[in-house]
C-alpha cells in the first residue's frame, strides 16, 4: 500500500477548485471534448462546499477533550463523589457507546468493512477510552485483578483487538497494539517510543524484539491469510520501527558483539526494503534506509575510535564521513525513488 | 524574477486541473491522459517522503561541511565564524540556483534543505557580524525572506516575511515614539488588514499559481495577524510586559473594553462571513479564533475547572458534528458532508490512526512499565492467539 499524502489539499482547502477558464482554453485547443467541458463547467456552478472534514475534526476533539476530560475529573474526585457513582456514569458512556456500535454496524466481514455513518467511528473510539479508564479506575479502587497488573492491561487488549477486528476500526487497532506494548512493559507509542524507553535495560531490547517479531508477523499473516488486509500496514509500521530500534539498542548496549546485531540489523533492512519496493512504499523505504544509516554510522564510528583514537584527526574524519554517505544515500534515494516510479 | 519557467508552472497547475477533474468524475481517462502528454514535467520533485529524507541528508551534508570549514580555518573568534556563515550561506545558494536551473529540482527536499539553510546562515551571519537589534534583525529577516518568496515562490517563506513585516511595524513604532504604544494594537490591525486587502488585488494581477499559493498563506496569515492584533490577551500581556505597565492581576489596561469587543466581535464575523460566502479558510479560521475566545476569557475569569471545561466541549462538539451530520444527510444551502478527497483516504486513515494511538491514553492507569519488573508477564499471555 502506497502513502500518499497531498500536502497542498490538506492545507489549501480551496486548491481543489477547478479554474473554468483554463479549462475553457483546453477547450479551445481541443484537448477536451465539449461534453466535458459542459460538465466541469456545470460541476462548477453547483459545487458544493464539503464540511466532511469539518465534521470529522469536531468529532475527534470532542472524543479527545470528552474522554480526557472524564479522566481528570475522575483522578481529581476520587475522594469526594462516590466511586460507585463516577463508574457507573463511565460505565454509563461506556456501555451507551457500545450499543450504539452493536446497533448500528455493518455485518462483519474478514475485508474491509467500511463504518455506516462518520460518527460511528468516533462513538467507538470514545467507547473504547471510557473502557479502558473504566478498567485502569477498577484496578486502582477495588484491585479486581489483584496484583496480577498483567491482567488489568491484557483484558482491555483483548477488547481492544477485539473492537478493531469486530468493527474494523485503524485507530483502535493502533490503540490495542499500543496496549499490547504496553502489557508486555514498553511504550510504542509515535511520540514516546524513544524517550519513554530505558533501551539501556536489556529486557526491554528483547521485548522490543519479541514484540517486532510478533507484529511483523501478524502483518504478513494478515496479508497471507486475507484477514482485514488493510490492517496490515498498520501492524508493519509499529512492527518496523520497534524491530529496528530495538536491534539498534542492542547494538548500542551488547557493544562487545555488536558485529552480530549489525548482521541481524543488516538482514532485517535487506527484508524490509525488497518488501518496501516490492508494495512501492516510499515510506517504508525512508525509515529502512534511515535506520540502517544509523547501525552503518555506529560500526564507522566504532571502527575510527579503533583505528585513529580520539583526537582531531578523527573529527576530520567524521565530518568527511557524514559529507560523503550524505551525497551517497541521496544518490541512493533518488535512483530509489526513480526506480519505485519506473515500476 | 521567479527561478522556474513560468511554462513549465502552468503545465504543472494545467496538471493538477485535470487530475482534479478527473477525480470529480468531469473528464474521461483518455482526455486526461492527452492533457498529461500535452503538458509535460519538467521538474524533479519526488514522492514526499524521498523529500522529506532528502531534505534531512542536505542539511546534515551542510551543517558537516560548515564544521569542516570550522575546522580548516580553526575559526577561532565569533566573527570570523559568523563570516563563515556568510560565505557558506553564498555556497548554499548557488548550489540551490544550480539545482533548480540544471537539475530542475522543484520542491525535492534538496533545495527547501538548500533555500532554508543559505536563508539562515546568511541571517545568522549578518546579524551577528552588525550586532542588530530587533529592529534590524526585522528588516533582515524581512527582506531575506521576501526576496525568497519572489524567487522560489516558497510558502514558508511567504509566512515568514509576513511574521517579519509585522515584527518590524512593531519595533519601529516602539523606536519611533513612546505615545503610539496606546495605538499599537490598531497599527498591528492595520497593516494587517491592509497586507490582508493588497493580497486580494494582487492575487488578480498574477497568473502564477505558484504565487498564488503564496498569496493565501499571506492572507490567512493577515487574518490572524488582524485578530492578534486586536486580542485582550494578547495586547494586555504584551504591553504590560513591554512597556513595564505593573498590572495587577485584575487590572485591566486602556480601552480594556474595546479590546474585549474585538476578541469576540471579529470571530464571530469571520466565521458568519465564511459560511455566508462558503468560503472554507474563513470558516477555519473563524473556528480556530472561536477556541481563542475560549482561552482569553478563561484566562482572566476563571470559572469552573478546566476538565468541567474538557468534558462540556467534548459534549457539545460531539452533538453539534451530530446535529450538522444530520442536517446535511442531503446538501443545503450548497453545503455537503460528503468526503471529497477520498483518493488519498487509506493513507489518511493510516496517519489518523497514529494520531489516535499517540493522543488518547490507552493503557489503564496503573499499567506503568515499573509494575512488570522481574520479567513477570502476568496471567495468561497467549501470544498464539494472534
Amino acid at each position: 500500500m502506497r502513502i500518499q499524502i497531498n500536502i497542498c489539499t490538506t492545507f489549501n482547502p480551496n486548491y481543489d477548485q477547478m479554474n473554468q477558464k483554463l479549462f475553457e482554453q483546453l477547450q479551445q485547443d481541443g484537448l477536451i471534448s465539449d461534453a466535458s467541458f459542459a460538465n466541469i463547467k456545470m460541476t462548477q456552478e453547483h459545487s458544493l462546499l464539503s464540511v466532511h472534514r469539518e465534521i470529522k475534526t469536531f468529532l475527534y476533539l470532542g472524543v479527545l477533550l470528552l474522554s480526557g476530560g472524564i479522566g481528570i475529573l475522575v483522578y481529581k474526585n476520587i475522594d469526594t463523589i462516590g466511586h460507585q457513582l463516577i463508574l457507573l456514569f463511565i460505565a454509563l458512556i461506556c456501555s451507551g457507546c457500545f450499543f450504539y456500535c452493536f446497533k448500528n454496524k455493518r455485518a462483519f466481514s474478514i475485508g474491509k468493512v467500511i463504518a455506516p455513518n462518520s460518527l460511528f467511528d468516533y462513538i467507538l473510539l470514545l467507547a473504547c477510552c471510557t473502557f479502558v479508564i473504566f478498567i485502569g479506575y477498577l484496578q486502582f479502587q477495588y484491585e479486581v485483578f489483584g496484583n496480577r497488573y498483567g491482567l488489568a492491561t491484557f483484558f482491555p487488549m483483548v477488547v481492544l483487538f477485539f473492537s478493531a477486528y469486530y468493527f474494523d476500526h485503524l485507530g483502535v487497532l493502533s490503540m490495542a497494539i499500543v496496549n499490547l506494548a504496553g502489557w508486555l512493559g514498553i511504550t510504542v507509542t509515535p511520540i514516546s517510543v524513544l524517550t519513554a524507553n530505558d533501551f539501556a535495560n536489556s529486557r526491554i531490547i528483547f521485548t522490543g524484539l519479541v514484540l517486532g517479531v510478533l507484529l511483523i508477523t501478524m502483518a504478513w499473516a494478515t496479508r497471507k491469510r486475507k484477514i482485514k488486509h488493510h490492517f496490515e500496514l498498520t501492524y508493519a509500521n509499529f512492527g518496523t520501527h520497534i524491530l529496528l530500534i530495538s536491534c539498534l539498542a542492542a547494538m548500542f548496549h551488547f557493544d562487545a558483539v555488536y558485529l552480530i546485531w549489525f548482521l541481524l540489523l543488516a538482514a532485517l533492512v535487506v527484508y524490509f526494503y525488497s518488501k518496501a519496493m516490492a508494495d512501492k512504499s516510499f515510506y517504508f523505504i525512508l525509515i529502512t534506509t534511515f535506520y540502517a544509516y544509523i547501525g552503518i554510522s555506529y560500526i564507522v564510528f566504532q571502527l575510527l575510535d579503533k583505528m585513529v583514537g580520539i583526537d582531531i584527526t578523527m573529527l576530520y574524519l567524521w565530518f568527511l564521513y557524514f559529507i560523503i554517505s550524505g551525497i551517497c544515500l541521496i544518490v541512493f534515494l533518488m535512483r530509489t525513488n526513480k526506480k519505485i516510479k519506473a515500476i | 524574477m521567479i527561478a522556474y519557467s513560468p511554462s513549465a508552472i502552468h503545465n504543472l497547475f494545467v496538471r493538477e486541473q485535470a487530475a482534479e477533474a478527473l477525480g470529480q468524475q468531469c473528464l474521461p481517462q483518455a482526455e486526461y491522459e492527452a492533457i498529461l502528454t500535452r503538458f509535460p514535467v519538467i521538474f524533479y520533485s519526488p514522492n514526499l517522503f524521498i523529500r522529506i529524507g532528502l531534505l534531512v541528508l542536505t542539511l546534515v551534508i551542510s551543517l558537516f561541511s560548515f564544521g569542516i570549514g570550522v575546522l580548516i580555518f580553526k575559526a577561532s573568534s565569533d566573527k570570523f565564524l559568523a563570516g563563515l556563515a556568510i560565505f557558506f550561506a553564498l555556497l548554499a545558494y548557488a548550489a540551490l540556483e544550480y539545482m533548480v536551473k540544471s537539475n530542475k529540482h522543484f520542491r525535492s527536499g534538496v533545495d527547501d534543505a538548500l533555500l532554508w539553510g543559505a536563508a539562515g546562515a546568511l541571517f545568522g551571519g549578518i546579524s551577528y557580524i552588525t550586532k542588530a537589534d530587533n529592529l534590524s534583525n526585522g528588516i533582515l529577516i524581512f527582506m531575506i525572506a521576501l526576496y525568497s518568496t519572489f524567487r522560489f515562490a516558497d510558502r514558508l517563506m511567504s509566512f515568514v516575511a509576513f511574521i517579519a513585516l509585522m515584527g518590524v511595524v512593531f519595533f519601529a513604532s516602539i523606536k519611533l515614539s513612546v505615545s503610539v504604544k496606546t495605538f499599537l494594537p490598531f497599527l498591528i490591525m492595520g497593516v494587517a488588514a491592509l497586507v490582508y486587502f493588497a493580497v486580494k488585488r494582487l492575487k488578480s494581477f498574477t497568473d502564477n499559481h505558484l504565487y498564488e499559493q503564496c498569496l493565501k498563506i499571506v492572507s490567512i496569515a493577515s487574518m490572524l495577524g488582524f485578530y492578534a492584533g486586536g486580542n485582550y490577551f494578547i495586547v494586555r500581556e504584551f504591553s504590560n510586559e513591554l512597556f513595564n505597565l505593573h498590572l495587577a492581576a485584575g487590572d485591566s489596561i486602556p480601552f480594556g473594553w474595546l479590546f474585549w469587543a474585538l476578541t469576540l466581535i471579529i470571530p464571530v464575523i469571520c466565521l458568519c462571513r465564511g459560511i455566508q460566502k462558503r468560503n472554507s479558510v474563513k470558516i477555519r479560521i473563524g473556528l480556530l479564533m472561536m477556541v481563542a475566545i475560549f482561552f482569553t476569557v478563561r484566562y482572566y475569569h476563571t470559572i469552573l475547572a478546566i476538565e468541567v471545561w474538557m468534558s462540556l466541549g467534548g459534549v457539545v462538539l460531539i452533538l453539534s458534528a451530530f446535529g450538522l451530520t444530520h442536517y446535511l444527510k442531503s446538501p443545503k444551502h450548497g453545503y455537503t458532508n460528503i468526503d471529497s478527497g477520498s483518493a488519498n483516504a487509506p493513507a489518511k486513515s493510516q496517519v489518523e490512526s497514529l494520531i489516535i494511538s499517540s493522543t488518547f491514553n490507552s493503557q489503564p492507569a496503573n499499567s506503568d512499565g515499573s509494575k512488570f519488573g522481574g520479567g513477570d508477564f502476568g496471567g495468561g499471555g497467549s501470544s498464539g492467539e494472534f
